[in-house]
C-alpha cells in the first residue's frame, strides 16, 4: 500500500495513526460546453480518532466530498485510502462489504427504515454484514444513546431527535474507524440539535472512533479538533 | 351565474389543469402503474365484452338465415287442416312458405350407422342464403329441389366418420339415398363446427318411402316464412300465439320470430358468454383494488402538497378537482390501451368460441363498453378510498408546522368506510352482466367471499412472517423481506388478495373440468354400450332378441309416454309463478312451460336413483284417489312443487292426475333411461307408448355391426354409441374448459396489474431502502434479493392459498351440486399456479431494477 507522507491543509499526521488520505482528490460532471468540476485536487487526512469539521457554503461540494469520502461515490481521479485500504482497487461489491463494517454515517434527515423498528433499523447493517449477535448488539446501541425502551417502535412513532439517535445507534452499531456526519442537527430544534452533537462527539470519543463533520453550523465545526473550509473546490484551513 | 363567479370558476379551472398536469408530470411512476393497473384490468372484459357484441352484431344481421325464415311455427304433430286454414288467414299474401319435418335418426353406411339430425325440407328451402355446400358453395334461395327425391345432403363430418364421399348411397329409415352434397358451412345449426347429431338434409317428397314418420315418431314439423317487404312480423307473431292457444290449448304449438328463433339456436353460446362476462369481471375488480392502492399511495404522497395550495388560499375544491381530473386523463389514456390491446387479443378469443360461435368476422371492441368498464373500475376504486378522499376535506393544513410534516394516518375503523359502497357497485355489475339477479348475486357473493377468506388469511401470515423474521441464522435479506411483507399490511394484503384470486381462477377450471370429465366417464361404474330409443311397442321383443343373439345384456328397458304439464294444484300450468328470475331464466321458463314432459312407470328406483323425500310407491295403482308420482329433485324445485302437490298430465287427449309422494335426486350421466316424472305402475300401461333401453356386455369391435343390425331390422329406432359421445362430449367439454381458461388468464392480467401498480407505487420508497442498504454495506444484487424475496414469498402464499381454495371450491361444486366424485387427479393442477412465480419475480424485478440503480447521493440531500 502507498503510504501517506504528505500532510493535508498544512496538518502533519503520524503515519501509524492515519486513518484517512485522500490525495488529489478531483470529481467533474459533463455540462454542456464542457465539465463542471466540483472538486479541484483536494488532499485531506485524518488521524485515529480524531474529528474534523468541514464547513463552507451551500454549493461548494462539501456533500460530493462527503459522498466520496463514504465511498457512497467514485472520485474522478485522485486516490483515497481508509484504514489500510486503498477504495479504487475495490469492486463494487467489495466496497459495499467494506462500507458497511468500516464506516458509519449520519445523514441530516435520518434515514431510516419506515417500515423496521428502531431495533430492527439499528440491527440491519450488522445481519448485513452477517453479524449473529445483530440484536443484542443493537440494544445496546440504543442503550447507548438512551432509547432501549423505544426498540420496539416505527419511526413514524418517534420524535425527530430520537429518529437522529436510532440513526447514530445504527451509525456506531458496527464499530466503524470512521463516522461521517452530514448536518446531524440540521433538521432539528436548537436544543434538540446540541443534545445530539453532543452524542455524537462523546460516543465518538467513547470508541476512539474518527469523524468528520459537515455543518453550517459554527459553534458545532468548533467542538472538532480541526476545522477546513470548502472553498473553489479544495480545502482550505478555516 | 353571475361574472365574477364565472371568472373565479375559470380560475379555479384553469389551476386544477395546471396543477394536474404538473403533478403527473412530477409523479411519472403514478401515472404509469395507474394506467397500466387499469388497462391490465379491462384488457380481459373488454376482449370478452368485444366478442359478444360482434357476435350479437353479426347474427343480428343474419337472424333471418339462422332462423332460416322471418316467421317460424312448429309443431309436435303433423299440421291438419285447422292449423293451416289459421296460418292461412293470418300470413299475408306474397309470402313463401318452405316446410320441414325434422326428427333424430340414423343413418347407415356399408356396416356402419350414425346418429342424425334428419331434416326433410321442401323445394323452397331455402328461404335466405346461407347455406353452403363444399365445391358448390352457396346453395342458391328455394333451391332445394336441385334434392332429387333420392337424394341427400350430408353435413361433411359425415364423410369421415362412415367414410362415405359423394356419390356414395345411404340408407335412412327404409329408403336408400345417393350423396349429391357435403355441407360446409349451415348458418341454422348454432353450435359452430360442433354437433352431436350431423345434420343431413332430404328432400320432403322422400319422407314417406323412409316410413320414419309413423305414429310414436318424435318428429318436429315446422313452417317457416319469408313475409313481403314492410310486414309486422312481431304483430304477426302475437296474432298468431293467441290464435292456436285458443283454438288448440292442449296442443304444443310455437311460434317465434327470426330473432327469438335465432337467439335459441345460439343458446350454449349465450349461456357460455355470461359466465365468461362475470369471470373477465374479476379483473375489473382486480383492477379496482390496484387503483384503491394507488390513490391511497397518491394521496398519501401529495397530502402535503394539497396542504400547502389550501395554506395559500386554494379551496379544497381544488384538491378533489385534482384527483378528478388525474382519474378522467389517466383512465382515458387506460381505456385506449386496453381497447387496442383487446383488439389484438379478440382473435385469439375468436378461435377458442369458435366451437360454439362459429367463424366470426368484422370483431372489434367497444369504446362504449370501456368508458362503462373504466367508470365502474374508477367508481369502486374511489369508493375503496372514500375515507381518505374524505380525510383531505377535513385536511388542517396546520401539521406544516410540525416537525415530521405528516398528515396522520387514517383510524383503522374508518379505513373500512368504502368497502361496503365498493362491494354494492360490484354486487349490481355483476347484476348487470349477467342479467341475472341470482347469478350475479352469486358471483359477487363468490367473489367477496373469496376477497374476504384471503384478507382474513393475510393477517396471521402476516403476523408470522414478523415472528420468522427475528428467527436466528436466516439471510438478512430474507429477515428484511418478511419484515417489510409484515409493515406494509395494505400493499401485502392487496398483492397478495389479487394473485391469490387468480391463481385459484386458473386451477379451478381445469380441477371442475376433471370432476366434470371423471362424472361423465364414471371409471368407477359400468356404462352401457349402446342407448337406444324410438322404439315402439311391437319392437320391444325384436330388439331383446336381437341383442340376445348377439351375446349382449340389455341393461335397461323403459317406457315412455309423451304427456303435457296441465296443473299443478289445480291451477294452470303456463300461469304459475316458477322458481326463475331474470331474463335467462324466463326463457327456461317458457321452455319448460311448452315441453312436453316424457312420463314412464317402473316398480324400483334404477341405480342411478336415490331418494331424497317421501315415499316410492312401487305397486300398481288400485285405481282409489291418485296415483302417485316421483318427481325428480330440481325438476319439482323448479316448477315448484313438492311431497302432497298434484300435477295434472294431458297424455294424448287423457287427463291424468297423480299425486307427489316422493321426490328423487337422479345422475344424468349414467346414460341409462332416466325421467323428471315417474308414474306409479298401472296407470300409463295402455297409453300410446315409446321404449327406450340400454346395452351391454358387447365386444368393442362388434358395436358397429351391432348398431347396424338392429337399423337394419326397425330402421326407425335411434342408437347411440355411449362411448363415443361420451368422447364427443369430452371434446366438447375441453373446448368450453379452453375457452374459460383463456378468459381466467385475461383475469389473471388484473392481478398481475395489482402487482405492477403496488410493485410501482412503492417504487419511490424502494428506492430509499435500497439506497439505504448500499450504504449500510449492501451489494446492490443482494439489496434487489430482499426486494424480490418479498414479491416470491407473496406470490408462493398466493398460490398456496389459491390452489387450496381452488380444491375447496371444486370439492364443494363436485360433491354439494354436481353430486359427482371428487379425486386427487384435481391436485395436478396446482402445476398451473407454478406459472404465477416466475411471473411475479418478473414483474417485480422490472420494478425494482431503477431502485436498484439509485443514486445513494440521494440520501445527502
Amino acid at each position: 500500500m502507498n503510504t501517506p507522507s504528505k500532510q493535508d491543509s498544512g496538518k502533519l499526521h503520524d503515519r501509524q495513526s492515519i486513518i484517512l488520505m485522500g490525495r488529489e482528490l478531483k470529481k467533474s460532471w459533463p455540462v454542456p460546453g464542457g465539465r463542471l468540476e466540483v472538486l479541484k485536487g483536494l488532499d485531506i487526512s485524518l488521524g485515529a480518532g480524531e474529528t474534523l469539521a468541514i464547513i463552507g457554503p451551500s454549493g461548494s461540494g462539501k456533500s460530493t466530498l462527503l459522498s466520496i469520502l463514504g465511498t457512497l461515490d467514485r472520485p474522478t481521479s485522485g486516490e483515497l485510502i481508509i484504514g489500510q485500504t486503498k477504495t479504487a482497487s475495490l469492486s463494487d461489491h467489495a466496497l459495499a462489504r467494506w462500507r458497511g463494517r468500516s464506516l458509519g454515517i449520519v445523514f441530516q434527515q435520518f434515514h431510516l427504515m419506515p417500515s423496521l423498528t428502531a431495533a430492527e433499523n439499528v440491527a440491519l447493517p450488522l445481519e448485513i454484514a452477517g453479524d449473529g449477535k445483530a440484536w443484542d448488539k443493537a440494544i445496546e446501541a440504543l442503550t447507548e444513546v438512551g432509547l432501549k425502551d423505544r426498540s420496539k417502535h416505527l419511526p413514524r412513532e418517534l420524535s425527530g431527535g430520537e429518529c437522529q439517535r436510532v440513526a447514530i445507534a445504527r451509525a456506531l452499531v458496527t464499530r466503524p474507524q470512521l463516522l461521517l456526519a452530514d448536518e446531524p442537527s440540521g433538521s432539528l430544534d436548537p436544543h434538540t440539535g446540541e443534545q445530539i452533537a453532543s452524542l455524537i462527539f462523546d460516543l465518538a470519543a467513547k470508541h476512539h472512533m474518527a469523524m468528520i463533520l459537515v455543518t453550517h453550523n459554527m459553534d458545532l465545526a468548533s467542538r472538532c479538533a480541526r476545522v477546513l473550509r470548502m472553498h473553489d473546490g479544495r480545502l482550505v484551513e478555516s | 351565474m353571475s361574472k365574477s363567479y364565472l371568472v373565479k370558476f375559470f380560475r379555479m379551472a384553469s389551476l386544477v389543469v395546471k396543477l394536474s398536469f404538473r403533478q403527473l408530470r412530477s409523479e411519472k411512476y403514478f401515472a404509469i402503474a395507474m394506467t397500466v393497473n387499469m388497462a391490465l384490468g379491462l384488457i380481459g372484459y373488454l376482449t370478452v365484452d368485444g366478442f359478444n357484441k360482434s357476435f350479437l352484431r353479426e347474427i343480428s344481421a343474419r337472424t333471418r338465415q339462422i332462423a332460416g325464415g322471418d316467421l317460424i311455427v312448429s309443431a309436435r304433430q303433423p299440421w291438419n287442416e285447422r292449423h293451416l286454414e289459421i296460418l292461412a288467414k293470418k300470413i299475408p299474401p306474397g309470402s313463401t312458405q318452405a316446410e320441414e319435418v325434422s326428427m333424430v335418426s340414423m343413418i347407415s353406411f356399408g356396416q356402419k350407422s350414425r346418429l342424425i339430425d334428419l331434416r326433410f325440407v321442401s323445394n323452397t328451402y331455402p328461404l335466405y342464403q346461407g347455406l353452403e355446400l363444399k365445391d358448390r358453395g352457396l346453395v342458391p334461395v328455394g333451391s332445394a329441389h336441385e334434392l332429387g327425391v333420392n337424394q341427400v345432403w350430408i353435413y361433411s363430418e359425415l364423410q369421415s366418420q362412415l367414410g362415405l364421399e359423394v356419390g356414395s348411397r345411404v340408407r335412412v329409415g327404409d329408403a336408400e339415398f345417393l350423396v349429391s352434397g357435403l355441407i360446409a358451412d349451415d348458418p341454422s345449426s348454432g353450435s359452430g363446427s360442433f354437433s352431436f347429431a350431423p345434420r343431413v338434409y332430404l328432400p320432403l317428397a322422400a319422407a314417406q318411402s323412409t316410413n320414419l314418420l309413423g305414429v310414436g315418431s318424435r318428429s318436429m314439423y315446422i313452417l317457416r316464412y319469408k313475409l313481403p317487404v314492410g310486414s309486422d312480423a312481431e304483430d304477426l307473431l302475437v296474432q298468431l300465439k293467441k290464435e292456436f292457444s285458443e283454438a288448440f290449448p292442449s296442443e304444443d304449438i310455437r311460434a317465434r320470430s327470426h330473432a327469438q328463433s335465432s337467439q335459441e339456436t345460439q343458446r350454449l353460446y349465450a349461456y357460455l358468454n355470461d359466465y365468461l362476462l362475470l369471470i373477465s369481471l374479476v379483473s375489473l375488480y382486480l383492477a379496482a383494488l390496484g387503483f384503491a392502492y394507488l390513490v391511497k399511495s397518491h394521496l398519501d404522497s401529495s397530502i402535503v402538497e394539497m396542504a400547502i395550495v389550501s395554506s395559500l388560499g386554494g379551496s379544497r375544491l381544488i384538491s378533489y378537482g385534482v384527483y378528478l381530473l388525474q382519474c378522467l386523463i389517466l383512465g382515458f389514456f387506460a381505456i385506449f390501451c386496453a381497447t387496442v390491446l383487446a383488439a389484438g387479443l379478440l382473435p385469439l378469443l375468436a378461435v377458442v368460441m369458435k366451437p360454439f360461435a362459429g367463424g366470426m368476422e368484422g370483431l372489434n371492441v367497444s369504446v362504449l363498453s370501456g368508458l362503462r368498464a373504466g367508470g365502474m373500475c374508477v367508481l369502486a376504486g374511489t369508493l375503496l378510498s372514500l375515507p381518505r378522499l374524505l380525510k383531505l376535506w377535513h385536511l388542517n393544513p396546520s401539521f406544516l408546522f410540525h416537525e415530521s410534516a405528516q398528515a396522520g394516518d387514517l383510524k383503522p375503523s374508518r379505513a373500512w368506510l368504502g368497502v361496503i359502497p365498493a362491494i354494492l357497485v360490484l354486487w349490481l355489475s355483476a347484476i348487470f352482466e349477467s342479467r341475472s339477479l341470482n347469478t350475479g348475486s352469486v358471483f359477487a357473493g363468490l367473489f367477496v367471499g373469496l376477497a374476504g377468506t384471503l384478507i382474513l388469511a393475510s393477517i396471521p401470515l402476516s403476523a408470522m412472517a414478523l415472528r420468522f423474521s427475528h428467527v436466528p441464522g436466516y439471510s438478512w435479506m430474507l429477515s428484511l423481506s418478511l419484515r417489510l411483507l409484515s409493515r406494509s399490511r395494505v400493499a401485502t394484503i392487496s398483492t397478495f388478495v389479487a394473485l391469490a384470486i387468480g391463481a385459484t381462477l386458473i386451477n379451478l377450471i381445469p380441477q371442475l373440468r376433471s370432476v366434470i370429465s371423471r362424472e361423465v366417464t364414471r371409471p368407477d361404474t359400468t356404462l352401457p354400450q349402446l342407448f337406444m330409443f324410438d322404439i315402439q311397442d311391437e319392437q320391444v321383443e325384436d330388439v331383446r332378441k336381437y341383442f340376445e343373439s348377439k351375446g349382449a345384456r340389455i341393461t335397461s328397458f323403459e317406457p315412455m309416454v309423451r304427456a303435457r304439464l296441465e296443473q299443478i294444484n289445480n291451477e294452470p300450468a303456463s300461469s304459475r309463478k316458477m322458481n326463475f328470475e331474470g331474463e335467462r331464466e324466463e326463457q327456461q321458463r317458457d321452455a319448460l312451460q311448452s315441453r312436453t314432459q316424457n312420463l314412464s312407470f317402473r316398480s324400483k328406483l334404477s341405480a342411478a336413483e336415490v331418494l331424497d323425500k317421501g315415499e316410492f310407491i312401487s305397486t300398481p295403482f288400485s285405481g282409489e284417489g291418485l296415483p302417485a308420482l316421483s318427481i325428480e329433485e330440481g325438476f319439482a324445485r323448479r316448477v315448484g312443487v313438492g311431497i302432497g302437490d298434484r300435477m295434472t298430465f294431458d297424455v294424448m287427449g287423457v287427463s291424468v292426475e297423480g299425486v307427489v309422494t316422493s321426490l328423487r335426486r337422479v345422475r344424468w350421466t349414467s346414460f341409462e333411461p332416466n325421467f323428471m316424472i315417474l308414474v306409479q305402475p298401472g296407470v300409463l300401461d295402455e297409453a300410446p307408448k315409446m321404449w327406450v333401453g340400454s346395452v351391454s356386455n358387447l365386444s368393442e369391435g362388434s358395436l358397429d355391426d351391432a348398431i347396424s343390425g338392429i337399423v337394419a331390422i326397425h330402421s326407425n329406432i335411434s342408437v347411440v354409441d355411449v362411448k363415443a359421445s361420451i368422447k364427443r362430449l369430452l371434446v366438447l367439454i375441453d373446448k368450453i374448459s379452453a375457452a374459460v381458461a383463456v378468459v381466467a388468464w385475461l383475469s389473471l392480467l388484473g392481478g398481475f396489474g395489482v402487482l405492477f401498480a403496488i410493485a410501482h407505487a412503492r417504487s419511490s420508497e424502494r428506492e430509499h431502502s435500497m439506497g439505504l442498504l448500499k450504504v449500510l454495506g449492501a451489494t446492490p444484487q443482494g439489496a434487489q434479493m430482499s426486494a424480490l424475496l418479498e414479491y416470491s414469498l407473496i406470490a408462493v402464499f398466493a398460490v398456496i392459498f389459491g390452489v387450496g381454495l381452488s380444491l375447496i371450491i371444486s370439492w364443494t361444486i363436485a360433491v354439494y351440486i354436481l353430486k359427482a366424485p371428487w379425486g386427487v387427479l384435481e391436485l395436478r393442477s396446482i402445476f398451473n399456479g407454478l406459472v404465477l412465480l416466475p411471473i411475479t419475480v418478473f414483474i417485480a424485478w422490472l420494478t425494482t431494477r431503477k431502485a436498484v440503480r439509485t443514486d445513494i447521493l440521494k440520501l445527502l440531500g
